[in-house]
């Protein structure tokens, strides 16, 4: 593992990068996606981005891309630093993304999409030919060949990419972004891809290239960039670093880095058994048993089924195969309404999908308790502000009254709100998908009591995170998610950084291997 | 309730008493019991159906077939009542119930068929519009019988029955929304649908219960406004779906959902109703009376936009403040 300056210029054989990053840093409302991130790309090759969720790459290619400025740090493209950039003027420099969710229009032909926002036109009249034309040389120039007069939308995943490819490179591309432009495609259209990404690369455009399968990056980067909870840990040559050593850069973080958590102790009896899920989301043959008075940890990468699996054990998702058994009985949700009846709470992953930011806070705990603060269909107000107060006080929620729009709250203490919800019916089986994203240390350690304690009552909760430290700290055992399939489930000695992301990202265990 | 909410019903409230008092000024005929009567019960049919409109409006549903469903039940009624002979209860009763299946039709296209709720009642507006042409021929629908009227015309206590009526839905349909898990769950789906989906909030059968209260509170307009004519008339109600919507987003309601009130919606119908009676009264020919209440909805929507535009800086401004201090 040879590192390689992270600034061009010290290095002699080296050009200068065509971008240059240094110490950039942003935070969201006080969640500090970035701390201080560097990296430098050179022209002409592919430099490849890594690292778990959440450790800030997605807000680094947003960054890049001028959709929202940094708080600190300099930026700096072919050698002149940059300002004030926005979406326009990082297009006008060269600087293309080609983001995840596709931006194709699917009711719009090939052609269409190819020549969107700039139509050969005169006099307003779009000029047929010349359309034509523009649009067959974007497309020749990634070695597609399709026909002209399809509706996007009725084309697969991999050649709506090769769209966006030949979209991103009219004009002057001088850096592409490709964010995870693998994840939904095959073997064959990776290989096709990788062979446009080079000759992209010997024309001398500079590739970012983001994913999460370590031995694509390794085949076809040439330098790869670890972030970690938001700072570059280094960078080093794609050649010469293993798998392995790429999965120690990630890792390798101070466990218990302020959190405060007693694990719950589980009972050996079975409340909760999966049985071969199947979802039309993604889910492919799911199972495994969660105890009493357990935490059981899920964790996967994006795109691993974590918020399907939460999904469709709560009814807001049907399964198209498998079974649920809960408490010895066979389940089948079929909606919200009817796992809440089954004793069921979910935490979902966004918070817009869970509250209500206009109502107040009374009416956003007690708005899945409808059965439990009315008679025959009238609201006992009275009955509702004590239940709400009380939770109030129990969660410790930091409002000026349980009247106060839950928008005037803290993130911390909304989500406290939210898990106050389900708490308030004493739901047996809490699933909390992702319940501490945009809550800071102190508050999360609140929650992860609230959790705990919940345990204690007899209740048994599913929890997948997006932030391992903090699986691996509450978590009795967890479970790994990977295109849908358990790949492993950790417990005990094995609950650690690298048994954790090795599965995740190879789906292989080590000790296997 | 938001904050631009309650400064929009600060706004309506002092519009309506300052349209009120301008016209009190102008004109002495104003402020007497006749005219004020006649002002309650022209708004009656409006603040009857708004009632009911708000709440779904509210869920995020909407209704256009209001206006048809008032020929329709009247229709109905005056050809029970008259024609087959019915007890008079029975033949109102009836009224109503056409605009209740009217509204399960609504309920059934919009919510498990999920069509567009505009194309829905549109069609339905044609539907009912259309029936009421069929069963009636064409033709108004007379010799109800001498009781007919009583409803329309008659008075309790000193006070016309139509305002009776819009007085009693009016107090009806606000306990509805304060105390009632369907007002709850109606500004919970309305708000938030996949919020109040993942909270095992019922949000279709809400949705479908308002449009059936909807169609109802139609059907009871329209028998009021039959009996108030002493007759059937198939052409009566054109364009009254409009004069619904005008009132519902007067007084505040979202076009997103989420946010009204029926007190709201009053003030709404309130303002309107005086404005018309108003111009009329200072003799502004009836063409400009249209043309005003045009004005009036743009202006209260214009009013909209601005304080939501202003509270969103501000909120812009105090997130940006407070990202400068946590960076500090």
């Amino acid at each position: 593992m040879t590192p390689i300056p992270s600034t061009g210029g010290t290095s002699s054989a080296a050009p200068p990068p065509i971008l240059e990053l240094t110490a950039i840093a942003k935070a969201f409302g006080g969640v500090r996606a970035l701390r201080s991130a560097d990296l430098a790309v050179q022209p002409g090759t592919v430099h490849a981005l890594l690292g778990e969720n959440g450790a800030g790459k997605s807000t680094l290619v947003n960054i890049m891309a001028g959709v929202f400025p940094p708080d600190s740090g300099e930026m700096s493209f072919a050698g002149a630093p940059v300002e004030h950039l926005d979406i326009q003027r990082s297009s006008r420099l060269g600087i293309r993304v080609i983001y995840q969710k596709l931006s194709t229009v699917p009711h719009l032909t090939v052609e269409q999409n190819l020549t969107l926002g700039r139509e050969p036109a005169r006099w307003g009249v779009m000029r047929r030919r010349a359309a034509r034309r523009q649009a067959a040389d974007a497309l020749a120039r990634v070695g597609a060949t399709m026909d002209l007069d399809r509706q996007a939308g009725t084309l697969p995943v991999a050649e709506r990419q090769l769209i966006e490819i030949a979209r991103a490179l009219q004009g002057d591309c001088r850096l592409l972004v490709m964010d995870e432009p693998t994840a939904s495609l095959g073997e064959l259209e990776v290989e096709h891809l990788f062979g446009v990404v080079r000759s992209l690369r010997d024309e001398g455009v500079a590739v970012i290239f983001i994913s999460h399968k370590l031995a694509e990056v390794r085949a076809i980067a040439q330098s790869v960039t670890v972030l970690r909870d938001g700072q570059s840990v280094g960078t080093v040559s794609a050649a010469d670093a293993s798998e392995r050593d790429l999965i120690e850069m990630m890792v390798g973080r101070d466990l218990h880095d302020g959190l405060q958590v007693t694990r719950a102790v589980p009972s050996d009896e079975v409340t909760l058994r999966v049985d071969d899920l199947w979802t039309t989301t993604g889910l492919q043959g799911v199972s495994f048993e969660l105890y009493r008075g357990e935490v059981l940890g899920v964790y996967g990468l994006m795109g691993s089924g974590r918020t399907e699996l939460a999904r469709a054990l709560f009814g807001a998702d049907r399964p198209t195969a498998g079974t649920i058994t809960l408490d010895g009985t066979p389940v089948s949700p079929r909606s919200p309404a009817d796992a809440k009846r089954l004793g069921m709470g979910l935490v979902p992953e966004e918070r817009p999908q869970a509250v209500f930011y206009d109502l107040s806070v009374r009416s956003n705990i007690s708005s899945a308790s409808g059965d439990l603060i009315s008679r025959a269909g009238v609201v006992r107000r009275a009955l509702e502000g004590r239940l709400a107060s009380g939770m109030v006080q129990a969660l410790a929620v930091r409002t000026p009254s349980i009247e106060a729009p839950l928008r005037s709250l803290s993130g911390g203490n909304q989500q406290k709100v939210v898990l106050g919800r389900w708490l308030m019916r004493d739901a047996d089986l809490l699933i909390l998908d992702d319940p501490t994203s945009g809550v800071d240390v102190g508050a999360k350690n609140e929650i992860y009591r609230l959790i705990v304690e919940q345990t204690e009552r007899g209740a048994s909760v599913l929890m997948s995170s997006s932030e391992l430290p903090e699986l691996l700290a509450i978590a009795n055992r967890i479970i790994v998610l990977r295109a849908g399939r358990v790949v492993g489930i950790l417990s005990g000695d094995r609950l650690t950084q690298s048994d954790v992301l090795d599965l995740a990202f190879r789906g292989t265990d080590p000790r296997d291997a | 309730m938001t904050t631009t909410y309650r400064q929009k019903l600060i706004i309506n409230v002092i519009a309506l008493v300052a349209v009120a008092g301008v016209f009190a000024i102008l004109t002495p005929r104003f402020l007497t019991d006749v005219n004020l009567t006649n002002v309650l019960r022209n708004v009656a049919p409006v603040v009857i159906v708004g009632s009911a409109f708000t709440l779904l409006m509210v869920a995020r549903g909407l209704d256009l077939s209001v206006g048809s469903v008032i020929a329709l039940s009247g229709c109905i009624a005056a050809l029970a009542a008259g024609i087959e002979g019915l007890p008079l209860p029975i033949a109102f009763l009836m009224g109503i119930a056409a605009g209740a299946v009217i509204g399960l039709i609504n309920a059934v296209l919009t919510v498990p068929f999920g069509i567009n709720a505009v194309i829905a009642t549109l069609g339905t507006l044609y539907v009912a519009r259309g029936t009421a042409q069929l069963l009636t021929g064409g033709v108004s629908v007379y010799g109800v019988g001498d009781d007919f009227d009583r409803l329309g015309n008659g008075s309790f206590l000193g006070i016309a029955n139509p305002i009776w009526v819009m007085l009693i839905v009016v107090v009806v349909f606000m306990a509805l929304e304060r105390f009632t898990l369907l007002g709850r769950y109606a500004v919970a789906t309305g708000s938030n649908p996949e919020a109040a989906f993942l909270s095992g909030v019922p949000g279709r059968r809400i949705q479908a219960t308002l449009y059936v209260l909807t169609g109802a509170m139609a059907g009871l307009a329209g028998v009021l406004l039959a009996s108030r004519l002493r007759s059937g008339q198939v052409n009566v109600g054109v364009g009254f779906e409009f004069d619904v919507i005008v009132a519902t987003i007067l007084g505040g309601t979202s076009l997103a959902g989420g946010e009204g009130t029926v007190s709201g919606m009053l003030i709404g119908a309130l303002i309107v109703g005086i404005l018309a009676n108003g111009l009329n009264l200072i003799g502004v020919p009836a063409f400009w009376q249209t043309v005003a209440q045009g004005v009036v909805l743009v202006l209260a929507v214009g009013l909209d936009v601005a304080l939501r535009a202003r509270l969103k800086r501000r909120r812009r401004a105090a997130a940006t403040g407070a990202g400068a201090q946590a960076a500090a």
